[in-house]
């Protein structure tokens, strides 16, 4: 069986060793021009350099995103640029506009994937871009699994599909509301996300059309965890997960979770069950819901959100192991919590377990009431062996 | 320079002649953001003594294929078609029509690299992005070979959505409503939407420049286009002929939303973070 990549994003260099820690087969980031998070912290050439010396020592790859939409006053620094990426050794780029596709040819021996901001949704426009030299594409969000199979078997060429994180309302590209109610230019990474704001909506006569709440073009997540068994079964080549502004937690848990799934299943087919458990860590992780989106066809009301704060800040994440001693776990804070909470501790050695807190103490053995303070670090018995970088969650589910 | 006119129906094509150089149509079930959308036959049967552009320029799914390539091949006395998608470039290099083929790509058509790009893949015509400065077509046109056309009236795309949008919300709090056009309204402004086979927003504002009009056409821009979407015939005859000469009325006692769009107004991004600038 062809076991696909699983590709996480990468905020900044701490995201991503937390992504490759945690089982990600390659990550994604922008650097430090032409990419599509023009207000993510985005990475330094320095920055680039150590995402790839961490990550091919660990036979894992790196894709940098220059998948901006060209303007004129841009062109001028890219060549000079994707030499740049080039000397750094980095495994792709990740393109959407054609003329940087050409230029990088021309000019550097860079593999490069078709981003999803082409909307690439059919096997003419794939087998065009196979043409050019591209060597992935990653396809639109919009397509179902039958257009997403048409395709694979209709080329030779690698393609890459989202399965977690959120979604635009828009074919990606054809989206500029940001441009015109916030002059921020979306398809040069100033996206003001106005997909998440309340509208009234009136009919041809210009009168109110008023549900229990306002119109919105919010959609839920994307989430394919119960999908995954058949997209391998597809060949799909490589598993995108979406989010280069979410938190370490996040990526951490999203990337733990597929894992286990694609090892789960590759490892045994025969014996692969779907674990339900999986997906309700996803939507604690997220605090939003997520279904599966296009994949089955489905883009009904289901698939809005109209009911206006729609994402909390997630209390789950309580802490981080800095080390363990004799029974003991050395824990930074990261939110509130308290004797006599039910927590899990995961990590990448680590299988999941479950435990009551009993006691914390300060470093010297002073008993406190709870940890109250982020980055506070305190002392707690855990029942089995952690390690360093395990993180510790509210127990939910 | 040329007038192309994006028609509501057969009968403004009728009216507006005298006003115009060319028209852009859409084909049933392959098109979106132009007002008349028309069989093959339809189109072939246009008789008018003006250029006749086709917008093939939705994004397209595999079941689009079939109807693509028997339209590409059909399409007979045609200037060009408008594409978005590299599907429609693959099969024209299969084809080898008569006619050109026009990139547009709507909010990506900004650069003269990109231009050049689809240049050396035998596309002659751009129809440059609404998105972009006045600056930015008039540097765009030094650099590039290509003929190029430029939005200078009307309502402008911002949004296209494979879902739909409104019947999704309508549906999800059980309102009956059939309006043939619906207006999202935020801070007192009023966005034009359609929810028919996919769901497009307009802009608020019709762009509308008289001075940038003069500017294109001193500097030999090959095209520029009037959008009649939401515009009644009357007052879209008058501004036909106010950017002839041939009207003292001023656009500015037609329509109370007017601007320049992004014609004097940059959009901007930030990228933070880079020690290495």
């Amino acid at each position: 069986m062809n076991k696909p990549e699983l590709l996480a994003p990468a905020g900044d260099l701490e995201r991503l060793k937390w992504a490759i820690d945690y089982g990600a087969d390659a990550v994604y980031f922008g650097g430090p021009v032409f990419g599509l998070r023009a207000n993510a912290i985005n990475f330094t050439f320095d920055d680039i350099a150590e995402a790839v010396r961490y990550a091919h020592e660990r036979n894992r790859k790196v894709y940098v995103t220059v998948n901006i939409v060209l303007h004129d006053k841009e062109a001028l620094e890219l060549e000079k640029y994707l030499k740049k990426l080039e000397s750094l050794k980095i495994d792709a780029i990740i393109v959407s506009d054609p003329a940087i596709i050409k230029l990088a040819h021309e000019k550097t021996s860079l593999e490069i994937h078709l981003s999803t901001q082409q909307s690439t949704l059919n096997k003419y426009a794939v087998e065009y871009f196979k043409n050019e030299g591209v060597s992935r594409i990653v396809l639109g969000r919009e397509t179902t699994k039958e257009e997403i199979e048409e395709i694979i078997n209709s080329t030779s060429i690698e393609i890459e599909c989202f399965i977690h994180g959120a979604m635009c309302a828009g074919y990606s590209g054809r989206c500029v509301l940001s441009n015109f109610l916030t002059k921020r230019d979306a398809n040069r990474g100033g996206c003001s996300q106005i997909c998440r704001w309340d509208f009234k909506l009136l009919d041809e006569n210009l009168s109110e059309l008023k549900g229990k709440s306002n119109f919105s073009f919010c959609t839920k997540d994307l989430s394919l965890i119960e999908k995954i068994p058949e997209m391998i079964d597809m060949g799909i080549k490589s598993f995108k997960i979406e989010g280069r502004m979410r938190s370490i937690y996040y990526i951490a848990t999203v990337v733990s979770i597929y894992r286990k799934v694609i090892d789960e299943y590759c490892n045994n087919k025969e014996k692969y069950a779907y674990n339900e458990t999986y997906k309700k860590i996803l939507d604690n992780c997220a605090n939003r819901d997520s279904i599966v989106q296009f994949f089955d066809g489905n883009s009904d009301y289901h698939c809005q959100y109209y009911n206006n704060a729609i994402s909390a800040s997630n209390q789950d994440f309580l802490g981080v192991v800095l080390d363990y001693k004799d029974g003991y776990a050395i824990i930074e804070e990261r939110n509130h919590f308290e004797p006599n909470t039910n927590v899990e501790i995961f990590g990448p050695k680590t299988e999941t377990f479950s435990f009551k807190i009993k006691e914390i103490t300060d470093l010297e053995g002073n008993i406190k009431d709870a940890a109250r303070h982020a980055e506070e670090v305190v002392k707690i018995k855990v029942p089995q062996e952690v390690c360093r970088n395990d993180i510790m969650r509210l127990k939910r589910v | 320079m040329k007038k192309l006119i994006i028609p509501n129906g057969f009968d403004e094509i009728e009216q507006l002649k005298n006003y115009y150089d060319g028209i852009i149509v859409g084909v049933k079930d392959l098109s979106i953001n132009v007002n008349l959308y028309l069989t093959v036959d339809e189109i072939n049967s246009i008789n008018l003594d003006k250029e006749v552009f086709v917008a093939i320029n939705k994004n397209l799914h595999n079941s689009d294929l079939r109807k693509l390539e028997e339209t590409m091949k059909s399409l007979k006395n045609i200037k060009g078609v408008f594409y978005y998608d590299a599907a429609v470039v693959y099969l024209y290099e299969k084809l080898k029509p008569s006619y050109d083929l026009v990139w547009s790509q709507e909010h990506m058509t900004n650069s003269s690299v990109t231009c050049n790009y689809w240049n050396t893949k035998n596309v002659n015509y751009a129809y440059l992005s609404g998105d972009i400065t006045l600056e930015e077509i008039l540097n765009i046109k030094q650099k590039t070979k290509m003929k190029l056309i430029v939005p200078i009236f009307g309502y402008l795309p911002m949004f296209v959505s494979k879902r739909h949008l409104i019947k999704n919300y309508l549906d999800c709090f059980n309102i009956k409503d059939d309006s043939k056009i619906y207006y999202l309204e935020k801070d007192e402004k009023k966005y034009p939407t359609l929810d028919n086979e996919l769901t497009s927003v307009y802009s608020a504002n019709i762009l509308a420049s008289i001075c940038a009009y003069q500017e294109l056409e001193k500097n030999e821009i090959d095209y520029v286009t009037f959008n009649a979407f939401n515009i009644e015939t009357s007052k879209f005859e008058e501004v036909l002929k106010i950017f002839s000469n041939k009207s003292n009325q001023k656009l500015e006692d037609l329509f109370l939303n007017i601007d320049t769009g992004f014609l004097y107004k940059e959009t901007y991004y930030k990228v933070k973070g880079d020690k290495n600038e």
